[in-house]
């Protein structure tokens, strides 16, 4: 399998900013990006009135997920000009980070380098940073978002897609079956990244069998938004906060943030070192696709929506309708798989496919599931 | 292309596939229940507690209700699994694999074709009926007449307005710069027909055909049809989360056009409205003939419809040639078939409405006569023929859904050459559409139209008295001999008369024009009311107004439909449950302004022209998506659920108060939820902005 080395860059800024980042991308050279709508969830504290219907809530607002490879030399500056654009060092705004994958041949997408835009102001960008995406049942991505911005992790994105697995292989009786997923994405830091895997796996209640999917892959660097709650009156320090809480609880136990690293290990079925081959094709084709690949040994999937365009307007094999799906598999199936999905027509020209491989760093699983 | 590797199929046990489908029933069946729950609760409560008169055919209505959810729960399932992926399909590949005349060919056959369906059309050609061609020429022409002409220019209409929503998605056309200019047409046509006798009729059939074109099968299929041409037109996601939207608004403005085009092409050959009588007049009959055939179906039409003036003024005033016309009738079958229908028909039509001289001539005695009213008196009462509700409306059902999905699958299959994915599901989606629909339509007239109906006449006794016409009874061999006589407080006497009832006695008042000693029977209506006193009595009539609009819209399904596709759309950022609070508020407002509007009989004119002014205003500073979010959510208010319990309302309250025309209500139904949704709208993006800027 011939594979090329580039970065992935994920982009999630709110609606009304997208044609800022766009414009970033544009000025770099990018020549071609997805796009796929997302919501994106903040805390709010709300005065409420007259003492009723105040308290802290989720406050929703649309949002962009930007994707696009750019070779892995112009990573940082795909960032700090996005970061410049959008503004993202101010809270609240959004965020963008960037991912090495590798890009097997025959995919629709050519390395050519991109023109850093000059006097651009520096932004610190951050490493030690992973992402965690989260698949649940449509209608139950809140209580994941709400365990991620209660962990005090900055504002998570919820996207939606459809379901296959199970409800392919049982004929028309599926429709009683619902197909429609929340994916939850968020960005944390790496080192405790697998306590939060675990803490949100808990409150998720994926134990249960076929209650969700969640997974963590590590990131390059990034620019994190860091605005969790909107609406506060005063800003308190940190120091204040916890002492407040210690305060409340009567005591410092409530401070450990998970459940520490040996009881984690011990309650999860954490699984290490998979890896996520994500295919990209034309509307339509993704279902069967991911069926070969099922026939082949990959399990269920979420197939997701994205819009693609190009900033050149030249006319391509690829629909500005696509469709994306990430296949979490061992190590071992790839080459196999990989195989399968280009036999299944992936590279046809009327799919238009891109196929990337990302290294997944833990999986926590159900407890049957062994690897 | 694809390689067939489908995997192994797995056999789930029964008891597993039961429990599924149980569950997944009760899902949808709950979800219904929710949505029904708050406008039957009302109508029962209101009925039992405030105006405390029983259900009438509580089973009945009961058992109405029930289907109506069953049938919501079959056709939601059936649109978001058949009808709505088809649409998307049509829409994403169009683009794709052909050039523009053929999209734009389709979009107006599948417009032309979705007019043709709806059973609104139906209904509205049947309200024909009720037009008098003396009080509104005009309209009777393009009801009667000129039919065809009617459903024809709504049809193109709204084949033109699905071309133009088509090439807004391809070209990123905006929606504003369409509905300044319809609604400038619509309006100014509007206000000069109010100054027009002829036109002022007019104006109301146009309004209501742009609201009925957007049914239940419509919208969803040119929703989802939209959706998937604004996927592929799209540059990346930049046309904002809206793209889809509109077109639901365009195909409501215009037939509007198209029907005024053709009322105002007619114009000048119409008589102006007039008496019955002078209508009727030989001197008038050239222009009057316009409106028939021919003039042996206007004699019928006169006969049947007109005054006993007008059938004398018909006949240049010469009883004797009346008289004539009316035995031929009797003896010629054929004729009385063309004019009445039925033998039974013209009997009673003899026996209502013609001339004792009549009468005598055609049944031979007075004894015959008696014995005839008798025969025909016996022979009333509703009679409740289930298998006839299922067959009219199954027929109605499969008429609005299957033509349209085999259009589609036509263009897929044969001009798309495409593989239909999921054929099964699709199949059995256009199933659950045709079952889901036929049980909801029969729900509602066992249902929620009884309710509303006899909420509508009863309405009126919280502020006046009223008759109800419902309690209305017959007491057989009435002798008027036991009226005896009661005094009022200030010394004046009423007649009135006990009769023995099973609990025990009661008394009634006697009105002398009730008894009809020819059969002997005195037929009695109870009077009740005023509830309140008159001006609390308002209020109760005008905040019932509001909650029914408002309890009613959440039941509505082409807004069901539109509200989960707003919250796919936007990823959960537009919830569903706002946007139809927004639009139900908005509809109970516009409820409550037109029952007001009724009672006080202010013009329509001016409760229309300044909500418009205010919509083109906050149209013009709101965003494209909540433009079309919020125009598009006012074609889908006047529905199934909303119009039968809204017009029977209408009209019970102007029967009762002596108002000409329940219209007003619908169209300001319609205006306030845009009003609601795009100020809901401002608010939002003004937070948004705020946010951005914190």
């Amino acid at each position: 399998m011939k594979i090329s080395k580039a970065t992935q860059i994920t982009c999630t800024v709110y609606h009304s900013v997208t044609s800022k980042a766009l414009g970033a991308l544009e000025a770099l050279g990018v020549k071609d990006y997805h796009l796929q709508p997302s919501r994106a969830v903040v805390l709010r504290r709300k005065a409420g009135f007259l003492g009723i219907g105040g308290g802290i809530g989720l406050e929703e607002e649309p949002a962009d997920r930007i994707l696009c490879y750019v070779p892995a030399a112009d990573a940082e500056a795909t960032l700090q000009a996005l970061a410049a654009a959008c503004e993202l060092n101010i809270p609240g705004r959004g965020s963008a980070v960037s991912e090495a994958v590798d890009i097997v041949a025959g995919s629709v997408w050519e390395s050519h380098p991109l023109t850093p835009v000059p006097g651009t102001e520096e932004i610190a960008t951050q490493d030690d940073l992973a992402s965690i995406t989260c698949t649940v049942t449509r209608g139950r991505g809140d209580r994941i978002v709400k365990a991620v911005l209660g962990l005090g992790m900055p504002m998570p994105q919820v996207t939606t897609g459809t379901g296959t697995g199970l409800r392919d292989k049982i004929g028309v009786i599926r429709v009683a079956l619902p197909s429609e997923k929340e994916v939850v994405h968020s960005v944390v830091p790496t080192h405790e990244a697998t306590d939060i895997l675990g803490s949100l796996f808990d409150a998720g209640r994926l134990d249960r069998f076929g209650a969700g999917f969640i997974y963590e892959s590590p990131l390059s660097r990034g620019v994190i938004n860091s605005m969790v709650i909107r609406g506060q009156r005063h800003s308190a320090s940190i120091e204040q906060l916890i002492a407040a809480v210690d305060d409340l609880k009567g005591s410092a136990d409530w401070r450990q943030r998970s459940i520490g690293a040996d009881e984690s290990t011990r309650r999860h079925n954490f699984i290490y070192n998979l890896v996520n081959l994500t295919l990209v094709c034309n509307e339509g084709n993704a279902t069967d696709l991911v069926r070969a690949a099922m026939a082949a040994g990959a399990s269920g999937a979420t197939i997701v929506k994205l819009s693609h365009a190009r900033f050149d307007e030249a006319v391509s094999a690829v629909s500005p309708a696509r469709e994306m799906t990430e296949l979490i598999i061992g190590e071992d199936q790839v080459e196999d798989i990989a195989e399968v999905l280009v036999a299944a027509g992936l590279f046809d020209a009327n799919t238009g496919g891109v196929l990337v491989r990302k290294p997944v760093s833990v999986v926590c699983a159900n407890r049957s599931v062994k690897r | 292309m694809a390689l067939k590797q489908a995997p192994a199929k797995v056999k789930l046990p029964l008891g597993q596939v039961l429990k599924m489908l149980g569950t997944y029933a009760q899902a949808k069946i709950v979800e219904q229940i929710k949505s029904v729950a708050l406008i039957v609760a009302y109508l029962v409560l209101f009925q039992l507690v405030v105006l405390n008169i029983p259900v009438a055919d509580a089973l009945i209505v009961a058992l109405g209700v029930g289907v109506v959810v069953l049938g919501l729960a079959f056709f939601m399932e059936g649109l978001f699994l058949g009808l709505m992926p088809l649409g998307e399909m049509c829409g994403i590949r169009l683009p794709q694999k052909t050039v523009l005349p053929v999209i734009l060919l389709f979009a107006f056959i599948l417009g032309l074709g979705a007019t043709f369906a709806e059973p609104a059309i139906a209904v509205l050609k049947s309200a024909g009926s009720s037009v008098k061609a003396w009080d509104a020429p005009l309209l009777f022409l393009l009801l009667n007449k000129h039919a065809d002409y009617l459903v024809w220019s709504v049809g193109i209409g709204v084949g033109v307005a699905v071309m133009f929503g088509m090439l807004r998605f391809l070209y990123h056309w905006s929606l504003k710069p369409f509905i300044y200019i319809l609604y400038a047409i619509i309006g100014s046509v509007s206000i000069w027909a109010y100054f027009d006798a002829n036109l002022v009729h007019l104006t109301g059939l146009a309004w209501d055909c742009g609201g009925v074109t957007t049914g239940p099968v419509t919208v969803p299929l040119v929703l989802a049809l939209g959706i998937g041409i604004s996927r592929v037109a799209s540059q990346g996601g930049e046309g904002g989360a809206a793209g889809g939207f509109g077109v639901v608004t365009l195909a409501s403005a215009f037939p509007i056009v198209a029907v005024l085009g053709l009322g105002l092409y007619f114009l000048p050959d119409m008589p102006q409205p007039t008496s019955a009588a002078e209508f009727c007049e030989p001197g008038n009959r050239d222009k009057a003939l316009y409106l028939f055939a021919d003039e042996q179906e206007m004699k019928g039409y006169v006969l049947q419809k007109g005054s006993p003036e007008a059938r004398l003024a018909f006949f240049g005033g010469d009883a004797g040639a009346l008289d004539d016309y009316v035995a031929e009738l009797a003896s010629d079958q054929v004729a009385k078939n063309a004019v009445f229908g039925d033998t039974e028909a013209f009997e009673r039509w003899l026996l209502g409405s013609g001339s004792s001289a009549q009468r005598l001539r055609v049944f031979g005695s007075e004894d015959q006569i008696r014995e005839k009213a008798r025969a025909l008196s016996a022979m009333r009462g509703g009679q409740f023929d289930a298998v006839e509700l299922l067959k009219i409306n199954s027929l109605a059902a499969l008429r609005a859904i299957v033509p349209l999905s085999i259009f589609l699958l036509f263009v897929l299959i044969v001009v798309l050459r495409e593989k239909i994915r999921r054929a099964d599901e699709i199949f059995l989606g256009i199933a659950f559409a045709v079952i889901g629909m036929s049980l909801f339509s029969i729900g509602i007239e066992l249902g929620l139209s009884r309710l509303g109906g006899d909420i509508g006449s009863n309405l009126p006794t919280s502020f006046k008295a009223v008759e109800m016409s419902q309690q209305h009874e017959i007491i057989r061999d009435f002798d008027p001999d036991i009226v005896t006589r009661a005094i009022t407080a200030s010394g004046e006497t009423e007649e009135i008369f006990a009769r023995k009832t099973s609990t025990g006695y009661e008394q009634l008042p006697y009105h002398a024009e009730d008894y009809d000693p020819r059969t002997g029977q005195y037929s009695h209506t109870p009077i009740r009311g005023p509830l309140f006193g008159s001006r609390f009595g308002i209020v109760v009539v005008v905040l019932f107004g509001f909650m029914m609009g408002y309890s009613a819209t959440l039941a509505e399904p082409a807004l069901n439909a539109l509200g989960a596709t707003v919250e796919e759309l936007t990823v959960g950022t537009f919830r569903k449950s706002l946007l139809m609070q927004a639009v139900a508020i908005g509809v109970g407002v516009g409820i409550a302004l037109g029952v007001a509007k009724i009672i006080y009989s202010w013009p329509l004119i001016w409760m229309l022209v300044p909500p418009y002014v205010l919509l083109m205003v906050l149209t013009a500073i709101s965003s494209e998506d909540f433009v079309n979010i919020g125009w598009d959510s006012a074609g889908v208010t006047t529905g199934p659920v909303t119009v039968p319990l809204v017009l029977a309302m209408g009209l019970g309250i102007s029967t009762q108060v002596g108002g000409i025309e329940g219209f007003g209500i619908l169209s300001l139904a319609s205006v306030c939820p845009i009003l609601s949704v795009l100020i809901v709208g401002l608010y939002v993006t003004d937070r948004r902005k705020a946010e951005l800027e914190e």
